[in-house]
């Protein structure tokens, strides 16, 4: 937690404008004009608005200036890091994977460059690991924790539509684990529909009260919200920004290759500083396969538990798939928790398999943090040495350079 | 046991607190111009400033004029509408044109430079903007709309039975009206809709 805080507070509000790679331009404005207006500004009145809201807190709390702006993401990626430790003691209790999954976590350079900007990705996953927490208390413990799961589920609604199949998912793991356990009746199903589904379309229309204040009624919600749907569908490729879109290529290609892109600050002979999304290549690429082991287990164990974090991983991967509208690489945020987590859990398997784990475990968690230290210094604007760095560098797409 | 009760019915009140807002806060923030008057303005610059000095907010705007055109940055009609959205007066437009401008204006909204396509029906082009939509249709094709609206008319875009069509709407209660905007109007233009709005 003091390394996933240190590399998500170092020098993030020290760059006074907003990052040219980033959405800033446009989440910022969006969340003024919010509080002033209840609408957004450019380019975002089809999605739904909370984290706009919480931007236009942090501003108005901490003023326009970097501190407003990016203080709220910083807070959420430290938070997520805590979350995936939680959500991993819960599903993989007495192994190392809810150590590795946080560990990867906090030191990916992505799930940081992302922390350290406005992007809304992150609340979304944030609210959506609390809404998972609370959910596996509530299967796992058999604590009362359904209304903090119903609350923590309408803000995830209520930041991005990330979470469509995942959210249902969860409920259906619960229903079964119920059922398994001979604690299926009435009063369940009752809890279920005040808590999983009144609570937070109420909280979730709530989020909504600023675009109310314009003297909208709830018919025209529901107009302005098939409108939206309809809004989504119709956007192409082409009318993006496209460099941005090209660099951070193709949901297929997240997993699958080395993708770094973004923008220098400066650069001479030796040195260099830069701001750049790297996509934590050398995890990410064993992330699938890892999965793909959890689910084995999964599978030979009759595990739904061990199932879990590789089915929430292609329940979000396949919107991404089979969605019609285009997507930047930034939407891989939220799967990353998923990916990790079953990281985790494959390597402690492997590692259970020799004779010494805590060895193996040791020896995985010490290559992210040497891969998170060196990284660090390219996604925080930081001066590098250039020859230190040439190898990731010759792989990058400089899309800004000052 | 408790508990749950408790959540329940915590649950039930939030639930119905929140679908009661979502039904009234909107209407209740609506401001109307008061008193109900008609002003007229010599220049699509000037609709801006006369909207916003009657303090209007949360409306739904009839537009009687063609004149929406694709210029944007400039001082149009676009831009004061669009403005005038964003800056919460109307949450709803409705752009009504002459029968005989309706095929300019629906391929002029076509090319239109938008984030979003237009959504188009048999009747009418939906532009779908940040700050709401605006619906363009011809003359013939506008029906009543059943709460109190926000006029702007361009007197000279309309033939005298065209003129005298729109102002029967307004008397005969299907088009309800506080304010109107009379762009380039006579001072018979002026006393219509004014001594139309006293009566109210």
């Amino acid at each position: 937690m003091v390394l996933a805080s240190f590399f998500r507070l170092w020098n993030t509000f020290d760059y006074p404008e907003f990052l040219p790679t980033s959405d800033e331009a446009i989440h910022i404005p969006n969340a003024i004009s919010l509080s002033t207006f209840g609408t957004t500004d450019q380019l975002n009145w089809q999605h739904p608005q909370l984290s706009g809201l919480i931007l236009s807190g942090t501003i108005q709390l901490f003023g326009n200036n970097p501190v407003g702006w990016r203080i709220s993401n910083v807070l959420f990626g430290i938070g997520s890091v805590l979350l995936v430790y939680l959500v991993g003691n819960l599903l993989y209790p007495a192994s190392c994977a809810p150590l590795l999954a946080a560990g990867l976590i906090a030191l990916d350079p992505f799930h940081i460059y992302i922390s350290r900007t406005t992007f809304v990705e992150l609340p979304a996953s944030f609210f959506f690991l609390l809404y998972l927490y609370f959910m596996l208390q509530h299967t796992e413990n058999k604590r009362s924790t359904l209304p903090f799961a119903g609350v923590a589920m309408g803000l995830t609604i209520a930041t991005k539509a990330y979470f469509v199949i995942a959210i249902p998912l969860v409920i259906g793991y619960a229903l079964n684990k119920a059922r398994q356990e001979n604690r299926l009746t009435q009063a369940l199903y009752a809890d279920y529909f005040f808590t999983l589904l009144l609570l937070p379309l109420s909280l979730a229309l709530l989020s909504y009260i600023q675009w109310f204040g314009r003297g909208y009624t709830l018919p025209e919600f529901f107009r302005m919200k098939l409108d939206a749907a309809w809004a989504l569908q119709q956007f192409r490729k082409e009318e993006f920004m496209s460099a941005l879109m090209h660099a951070g290529g193709s949901p297929g290609e997240w997993f699958l290759k080395p993708i770094l892109f973004g923008q220098q600050l400066s650069a001479d002979a030796e040195n260099g500083r830069f701001i750049m999304e790297i996509n934590n290549f050398p995890f990410r690429m064993i992330a699938l396969l890892s999965l793909a082991l959890t689910g084995l287990h999964a599978w030979q164990k009759r595990s739904l538990q061990d199932a879990l974090a590789p089915l929430l991983f292609v329940a979000c991967y396949l919107l991404f798939i089979v969605v019609k509208r285009p997507m930047f690489s930034y939407s891989a945020m939220v799967l990353l928790p998923f990916a990790y987590l079953a990281t985790g859990r494959a390597v402690s398997l492997l590692a259970g398999k020799i004779q010494k784990p805590a060895l193996a475990c040791g020896c995985f968690l010490s290559c992210v943090i040497l891969w998170g230290v060196y990284t660090f210094p390219l996604v925080a604007g930081q001066q590098v040495p250039l020859y230190l760095y040439r190898p990731i560098l010759a792989m990058a797409k400089i899309i800004g350079a000052n | 046991m408790r508990y749950r009760t408790t959540v329940i019915a915590l649950t039930l009140a939030f639930s119905c607190a929140v679908l009661l807002l979502s039904f009234t806060y909107g209407p209740f923030s609506r401001v109307y111009a008061t008193p109900p008057r008609a002003v007229t303005v010599d220049t699509d610059s000037a609709i801006y400033p006369a909207l916003k000095s009657a303090g209007l907010k949360g409306r739904i705007l009839i537009l009687f004029t063609p004149l929406l055109s694709p210029q944007i940055g400039t001082n149009t009609s676009t831009e004061s509408i669009e403005l005038a959205m964003r800056h919460s007066l109307f949450r709803t437009v409705y752009q009504v044109v002459p029968d005989s401008a309706w095929p300019k204006v629906f391929s002029q909204n076509l090319v239109r430079p938008m984030p979003t396509p237009p959504k188009i029906s048999d009747t009418d082009v939906t532009l779908l903007l940040e700050a709401g939509r605006i619906t363009v249709m011809p003359l013939s094709r506008f029906w009543p709309v059943e709460e109190n609206v926000v006029v702007i008319i361009d007197p000279a875009a309309w033939t005298p039975d065209e003129r005298a069509h729109i102002l029967r709407l307004m008397q005969s209660g299907n088009l309800a009206t506080d304010f109107v905007v009379i762009i380039n109007g006579q001072s018979d233009d002026l006393q219509q809709y004014g001594a139309y709005l006293r009566g109210k």
